[in-house]
């Protein structure tokens, strides 16, 4: 847990390091600190010490609060929310207003982080509003945009009912559509379901077709796409990933020379790369050889 | 006089602006005298009205303090016949005042307001109170979203028409305009014409007051809707097919069979729905066996009767198991984790085939010689999942997931099918219509949808709920769906139409879960004010209140003949009820409302203690054994 506070470098300077190595809290469960009560209370009482003046020469304009606070979080049971950085024990207190007793340690840190990440964005997002209205300083006009810039994207809530209620109203008034006398499995269109293959094999020959009988190599058909071949006839089956592949008559046609070695990969997926051969006999793929043939020393997909 | 006027708006506008030396100024030219009584014998003219209720209420930030408090005064002090009725429109005008405050900006005082007052309320409202707590600031008011729940929602209230009377005169001749103004606004208040009734079961009150999104007279009316909730009328060419295998095949029970067989065919009742299912094939004629044989085995659970639970913990999750399902066969378990995986155990190895060793009367044994076997892996989501469910003939699984989708799931290949996406946001529960084909889905943006198995995008849109629906069930004759929600409501909706019929109110804390009988006439539903509660659908009345567990209910589940109901929960204890008997109220005897709640049930058959497994999922199976899934936990 080593979240920076950007606003308190003085917890460090004070005391060089933090009052508690971080990975001690966090592994430490509440309730077996409670066997040693003397020596966290003598932890307690230094760092009391160590931060108030550390914080009395600091120009933060909170001070008497934050003193407050402190003395608030040490007077309570919580042993390790004492030995906390300032801002930790700030986020425990808040937990504790909200009535919230039962928390893992981790969501402390969980919260800083978040925080710290969210001040960020939206202190940088303030900076170039500043520098756009030719400010030097950030002022709160430039924060209050920043924020109501993020806040449609972030921390949305469900839509309010009226517009809800609208649109049900409309999507409820069209009736059940009927069942399908269909027999098999009742899906959705191909295209819409996870069932189609999305892998093209292909093939490594460094021998004539005849003779080979090397590995089939499986490449995905996203490197199939990227691997751009202005001269090859065979854009067409370089399309979408995902795409159902019996609609690519090219690749099969590249199975189609080396059937018998295909036949014995193993499959991987249980979409049926198997019925590509088959599929390869019924289409003419005489033509497509040829073309497999002039490329095959030059083409990038072969490793 | 007409001269007054005018000068007197424009020292109350110095004055409220803070102009003190301008004010002092004006007031020594203008010779302003303000008015210190309103008499309403005077001629009733509307800038003098407006005028004193700008300077004594407005102007003053202790206004809603006092007001309050001297409300809360004349009601603690009134007679205890119309106490209990007066209390109940406290706490809205306690809600909007501390709203009003701080939409003002009065930080202070809204702070103060909020801590004097807020102990009268924690025992119906406290999660609500310190929700609303957290709002200090006059933007918070507008994202909170329970803030903005109780601001465009009107609060129901139920009274006499004599409390009524009172209440409304006292706050009159008292002059509390601000008062009366949210008691115009944001509360609805049904008078009926009843005496006040002095020993009101106290716990009817979440039941007649509150959010519904609907006025509460309206509510009684609504629940009144014509539901036709009989069996899905017999697929006779289906159940002569049947007939004809048995007699075919002929196996050892062929008699007891027919038998069977000839219980479920019968006339369609008078209120069978009229909704389309996929028609059954021969494929499942060997399952549709394999029912009727269970059927015939199937142990009569009574009161008296002795109930036979096996219960499986799973060790080693580390609080990442969201969620637990058993199959309709009981023959494989579907874990839902945080991970997004889904784990499948087949448990049918020796537990259901007729292992006698591994069943105890009136006690749960974990079965020591099972250690499941290898889990299968479903991978495919993208966010903890929260929900699965089978399908009735087990070779599908639909899973939900905080990732905002419900997957399905072949069981016969392992993998993942379609992903339907309609929701923006988490997606609580799912679940299967008993005849497959249509499953609903429960999601965080207050809605729950109906989905058919091939149409990606949802058909019916159910919206209604004011807050996040936790739960969803279908009817078991497959064209009703009943949702459970964070509102403390549970709302049956008609699927065809996809309107709500029926609003169930009465729950003090948010419905995790809810089940229906087998007879579809009874439901009960449970959740954070950790009682069960057994509704009768037709009507919309609640039947009994069971009291008993002592933390939230996670599991319900009536036995196969609905002479049970089991439940389960985060106390490590399952318990059994008794449906069938009717409560007798303990007549003269003073009801003590602070200990009303301590008192177990008289319904209770069975507490059931685990020692550390909270009970995430309870199913009867066709044999009427009760199955308990749970995950060990060591906090």
């Amino acid at each position: 847990m080593t979240v920076p506070s950007m606003d308190d470098p003085s917890t460090q300077t004070s005391d060089g390091t933090f009052p508690v190595p971080p990975e001690t809290q966090n592994t430490v469960p509440t309730a077996s600190l409670s066997s040693t009560p003397q020596l966290s209370q003598l932890q307690s009482s230094s760092t009391l010490t160590a931060t108030p003046t550390a914080h009395s020469g600091h120009q933060d304009g909170i001070n008497p609060e934050t003193a407050a606070l402190l003395a608030a979080a040490a007077a309570h049971g919580r042993q390790d929310a004492v030995q906390l950085p300032r801002d930790a024990k700030l986020v425990s207190l808040m937990l504790q207003g909200m009535g919230i007793a039962d928390y893992e340690p981790r969501v402390i840190p969980q919260l800083l982080e978040f925080m710290h990440r969210y001040v960020l964005d939206i202190l940088g997002d303030a900076q170039t509003y500043a520098e756009h209205a030719n400010h030097n300083t950030i002022t709160a006009d430039d924060v209050r945009i920043a924020i109501e810039g993020r806040a449609a994207h972030s921390f949305t809530s469900p839509p309010r009912r009226e517009f809800l209620e609208a649109v049900a109203t409309k999507k409820n008034a069209v009736p059940l559509p009927l069942i399908p006398e269909k027999f098999g499995v009742r899906l959705p269109p191909e295209r819409h379901t996870l069932t189609s293959t999305n892998f093209q094999i292909s093939v490594k020959r460094a021998n004539p077709p005849s003779s080979s009988r090397h590995p089939p190599s499986f490449v995905s058909s996203n490197s199939m796409a990227g691997a751009s071949h202005p001269t090859s006839p065979n854009g067409r089956h370089m399309g979408a990933p995902g795409t159902n592949s019996r609609a690519s008559p090219q690749a099969p046609g590249r199975m189609g020379a080396n059937t018998p070695t295909v036949a014995q990969a193993p499959s991987i997926y249980s979409a049926p790369p198997p019925m590509m051969p088959t599929m390869t006999a019924a289409k003419p793929s005489a033509g497509n050889d040829d073309d497999y043939d002039e490329e095959e020393g030059d083409d990038p997909m072969v490793q | 006089m007409a001269q007054e006027h005018p000068d007197r708006l424009v020292a109350a506008y110095l004055k409220s602006r803070g102009y003190r030396q301008s004010e002092a100024t004006f007031k020594k030219e203008a010779v302003v005298t303000p008015p210190t009584t309103w008499n309403g014998r005077g001629e009733a003219s509307i800038p003098d009205f407006i005028l004193f209720y700008n300077e004594s209420e407005a102007s003053n930030p202790n206004a809603y303090q006092r007001s309050y408090e001297r409300l809360r005064k004349w009601v603690e002090d009134s007679i205890d016949k119309y106490k209990m009725e007066l209390r109940k429109v406290l706490f809205p005008i306690f809600v909007h005042a501390y709203l009003d405050l701080v939409g003002r900006g009065l930080r202070d005082q809204a702070k103060s307001f909020i801590d004097s007052f807020k102990s009268d309320h924690t025992e119906f409202y406290g999660q609500d109170v310190q929700r609303l707590s957290a709002v200090t600031e006059p933007h918070h008011a507008t994202e909170n979203e329970l803030a903005q729940t109780y601001r465009s929602n009107r609060f129901n209230v139920q009274m006499s028409r004599y409390s009524f009377e009172l209440l409304l005169s006292y706050l009159q001749d008292n002059k509390f305009m601000l008062i009366l103004r949210i008691v115009n606004e944001h509360i609805s208040i049904f008078v009926e014409n009843v005496l006040p009734d002095a020993a009101e079961d106290d716990d009817d009150l979440a039941a007649q007051l509150g959010l519904a999104g609907q006025p509460s007279h309206q509510l009684e009316s609504f629940n009144k809707q014509k539901l036709l909730l009989g069996e899905l009328p017999p697929d006779i060419p289906f159940l002569t097919d049947l007939e004809r295998t048995i007699k075919e095949e002929a196996p050892s029970d062929v008699n007891e069979l027919l038998e069977e067989l000839q219980k479920v065919k019968k006339e369609p009742s008078a209120d069978a729905p009229t909704i389309a299912y996929p028609p059954k094939r021969l494929l499942d004629i060997p399952a549709a066996i394999e029912e009727l044989r269970e059927a015939r085995n199937r142990v009569q659970v009574t009161p008296m009767s002795p109930i036979s639970i096996c219960c499986y913990t799973f060790h080693n999750t580390y609080g990442s198991l969201q969620s637990l399902r058993l199959s309709p066969d009981a023959s494989m378990i579907a874990g839902g984790f945080a991970d997004s995986f889904i784990r499948l155990w087949d448990i049918d190895t020796g537990l259901t085939k007729g292992a006698n060793s591994a069943r105890a009367d009136k006690s749960k044994d974990v079965v020591s010689s099972s250690d499941l076997g290898p889990a299968r892996r479903l991978v495919g989501h993208a966010g903890p999942v929260y929900a699965t469910s089978f399908s009735a003939d087990q070779r599908y699984l639909i899973s939900c997931s905080e990732d905002q989708t419900a997957r399905l799931w072949s069981l016969d290949t392992y993998t993942n099918l379609v992903a339907y996406k309609g929701h923006n946001y988490p997606v609580w529960d799912v679940d299967f219509s008993p005849q497959g084909w249509y499953f609903a889905t429960a999601s965080h943006d207050k809605t729950a949808r109906l989905w058919s198995c091939d149409h990606i995008y949802p058909l019916r849109i159910f919206v209604g709920h004011l807050s996040d629906v936790d739960t969803v069930k279908f009817h078991p004759n497959g064209s009703y769906v009943l949702t459970g929600s964070t509102d403390r409501t549970s709302r049956l909706w008609d699927i065809q139409r996809g309107e709500c019929v029926r609003v169930f109110k009465g729950h003090n804390g948010a419905v995790q879960t809810v089940a229906f009988s087998p007879d579809g006439r009874t439901m009960a539903s449970a959740g954070e004010d950790h009682t069960v509660m057994l509704w009768d659908i037709g009507s919309g009345k609640r039947l009994k209140k069971l009291v008993g567990h002592t933390g939230m209910v996670y599991g319900l589940e009536f036995s196969k003949d609905g002479t049970v109901l089991a439940s389960g929960g985060a106390d490590n204890s399952v318990r059994i009820w008794d449906v069938k008997k009717a409560e007798t109220k303990e007549i003269g005897v003073k009801k003590d409302h602070s200990k009303a709640l301590d008192r177990p049930s008289q319904s209770l058959l069975g507490a059931y203690p685990t020692k550390r497994t909270p009970i995430y999922d309870l199913r009867f199976t066709r044999t009427n054994i009760l199955m308990a899934l749970g995950a060990f936990t060591l906090d």
